[in-house]
């Protein structure tokens, strides 16, 4: 194999026959790479994704794979390289889950698609690593759809490809179950070597696990890019900035509240119930700071032998409270 | 030596083997009693004589030989052929509901059969009953001609459509043209034209003797041939176009030569019997429940064998007929087939997979 770049892309524009979707795209990815591919809904996400994986061909520009062009390669050979995880609904023939995950063998068994003992193998490898060995006898229709998501990563590692493109694979997951997926493609790329590409909306858990990310725009350009990278040089601020979203550098995500009731509040203490404290009054309106004029008003937070409370000061005066909620009902009174 | 798998490695209990000689055996069974079962009664034990050393009454051995064998291997034939046109049909569509008959195929070779039986009066060259209906070379040959330009036009369509689903819809609507053409051609025909090709529709195994029937075997067996060779690509377009794209798949030729075997096997089998419906929805749908399996090369030989127990007995059952003549095959694979049909729609987990 070479030691290039898996995917490389010069000026590849994407898009159908009468709508140009995105254009100008200059794109590596490397082995190992976990790439985030993040953009707001219609944004041309999964356009990308299908271009990048031959589903649908480009509509300009060149278009690499291992350093060939993508219509050199035949289409057999392109599913010994890229594996996918579509959105698409797959419910028919009454297929059971091990029979489903051994078609990801299809590239690589003869005419009639038997199996043989390296396939198998392999196919043991992907169930266990998908951490699907409980589902194997159900049919596949009748899973939940976090494990029917298990079920199509593990025939895309029974593909057995260096690079796995997944598109959206936490739409339709609880938390629990996205934070795991994520945790076992991470996991996948650092110990197998494997390249990952997903599309996804979580921002937040792509700032946790992408080495990189590629921001795709409604306006069809594409910034790339270390997470922490385009954190700090603003990309994401200028990106995301809408009518009243913005993005927090400091936390790298996205508040949901603004100051609306214009008060501002000087908030003082430490650790948890500090934080909580805060979030407690930015949510009702408040903003919050944490020094200011001497006739502002203070809240003080205490932790004291477990015991945490709460004491409120306006104008000389001063009322304590045990929870966020009596504190609250104090400065709506007053203020 | 690594640990083997504690897991099942395929949650089917019975085995292959057990399966295809339970079915073959079945097949066997049905195949004689449709040859001993019919409506002039021949014992078994003189049915035996005919069969290994050709002697015994000479009417009975006429009827066997001439008539009930080769009615039985075309019941066999219609059977393998229409189950698998079936099971390729609902895998390419992704819809149980799917049949040989979809692709319009069918209708084709009615509108062949129309336009010899009603316009022959018109011309008035000769009468057709005059040649023997179910034997006449001519109905063969129109109903050949008016199949393959359906299926020309719809392999013509199939490489430059973009999805299965277009597909389906295109060939639905074929259908439909050439049923309406048959209709206009039927409502300006004479009322006893239209009775005999009312009869053609209602299905006939019967009359495809010698000639006909090896040109019958050889057309099942093309299509069947075809279709065995192209099982592990009916396996990945199970999970749609585009997986099937990303495991290596050429879509537009998996197609083509699917409805190409489809073709032949529904236009070979409906030129020569007529067309019969219900067994292509319900063999693939019986063979994929009771057998627990999705591989489609297990899946093809069961529908065969299958399709034509079936059959067989479909025809043992229409030759019962209390007045000594037979009732016609379509009326009894209706019978059958609709039961199931409904079983496949209300059926517990179908409605949620159709959705």
């Amino acid at each position: 194999m070479s030691t290039g770049p898996l995917i490389q892309t010069r000026e590849l524009s994407i898009g159908y026959a009468h709508t140009h979707i995105a254009g100008g795209l200059n794109l590596q990815l490397h082995a190992g790479q976990f790439v985030c591919l993040l953009g707001a809904n219609g944004s041309g996400k999964s356009t990308l994704l299908r271009t990048l994986a031959a589903l649908q061909p480009s509509t300009g520009g060149e278009l690499l794979l291992q350093g060939k062009p993508i219509q050199k390669i035949r289409s057999a050979d392109i599913a010994k390289i890229i594996s996918l995880v579509l959105t698409d609904r797959v419910g028919a023939g009454n297929l059971d889950v091990y029979a489903l995950i051994a078609l990801g063998r299809y590239p690589h068994t003869g005419w009639f698609g038997i199996l043989h003992e390296q396939d198998k193998q392999i196919i043991e490898q992907a169930i266990k690593a998908a951490r699907v060995e409980g589902l194997l006898t159900r049919k596949f229709d009748e899973l939940s759809d976090g494990e029917a998501q298990k079920v199509m990563l593990a025939r895309a590692l029974a593909q057995d490809t260096p690079l796995i493109m997944l598109d959206e694979p936490t739409a339709h997951i609880d938390l629990p179950g996205r934070i795991q997926l994520m945790q076992r493609l991470h996991h996948l790329s650092r110990t197998e070597g494997k390249s990952i590409l997903i599309s996804t909306h979580e921002l937040d858990l792509a700032l946790q696990v992408a080495d990189q990310i590629w921001l795709l725009l409604a306006d069809g350009t594409l910034h790339t890019g270390t997470p922490e990278d385009l954190v700090l040089n603003g990309t994401f601020e200028a990106a995301f900035n809408r009518e009243g979203v913005v993005f927090d550098r400091a936390t790298g995500s996205f508040p949901v509240y603004s100051p609306f009731r214009n008060k501002a509040i000087i908030l003082l203490g430490e650790g948890a119930p500090f934080l909580w404290t805060k979030k407690a009054l930015l949510r009702a309106g408040y903003g919050v700071a944490e020094k200011g004029s001497k006739e502002a008003p203070t809240v003080v937070v205490y932790e004291e032998e477990g015991r945490i409370w709460w004491k409120y000061n306006r104008e000389g005066k001063s009322k304590t409270s045990d929870t966020i909620a009596g504190l609250l009902e104090l400065v709506h009174r007053a203020l | 030596m690594p640990l083997l798998p504690t897991h099942p490695s395929k949650p089917r209990s019975v085995p292959l083997r057990v399966l295809y000689s339970g079915l073959f055996v079945l097949l066997l069974l049905a195949f004689i009693l449709d040859i001993a079962w019919g409506s002039v009664s021949i014992p078994l034990p003189a049915i035996g004589k005919i069969l290994f050393s050709s002697q015994g009454n000479p009417t009975w051995q006429y009827i066997v030989e001439r008539i009930r064998i080769p009615k039985a291997c075309t019941a066999v034939l219609v059977g393998c052929g229409l189950s698998v046109g079936g099971l390729q049909m609902q895998t390419l569509f992704r819809n149980p509901l799917a049949d040989p008959s979809v692709l319009g195929i069918t209708s084709g070779a009615s509108l062949g059969v129309a336009a010899v039986m009603l316009s022959t009066g018109s011309m008035g060259v000769f009468a057709i009953r005059e040649l023997g209906i179910s034997g006449s070379w001519l109905l063969i040959a129109a109903s050949t001609a008016g199949s393959a330009l359906v299926m020309t036009l719809i392999l013509a369509i199939s490489s430059s459509v973009k999805s299965n689903v277009m597909m389906l819809i295109i060939g639905v609507m074929i259908g439909n043209i050439t049923l309406s053409v048959v209709s206009i051609w039927q409502y300006f025909s004479a009322p006893d034209q239209v009775k005999d090709f009312l009869i053609w529709t209602f299905g006939s195994l019967g009359g495809v003797n010698g000639g006909h029937l090896s040109i019958l075997a050889v057309a099942v067996g093309t299509g069947l041939v075809l279709s065995f060779a192209g099982s592990k690509m009916l396996d990945a377009l199970l999970l749609g176009e585009n997986y099937a794209r990303s495991m290596g798949l050429t879509v537009r030729r998996a197609r083509l030569l699917i409805v190409c075997s489809t073709s032949v096997l529904a236009g070979s089998i409906t030129t020569f019997c007529g067309p019969i419906g219900f067994i292509g929805i319900a063999v693939p749908f019986l063979a994929r429940t009771i057998f627990h399996a999705s591989s489609h090369r297990v899946l093809t030989p069961v529908c065969c064998m299958m399709g034509a127990v079936i059959m067989l007995l479909c025809d043992a059952i229409s030759q019962q007929a209390r007045s000594g003549s037979v009732l016609p095959i379509n009326v009894i694979t209706a019978l059958i087939g609709s039961p199931v049909v409904i079983w496949i729609i209300a059926g517990r987990n179908n409605l949620k997979r159709m959705g």
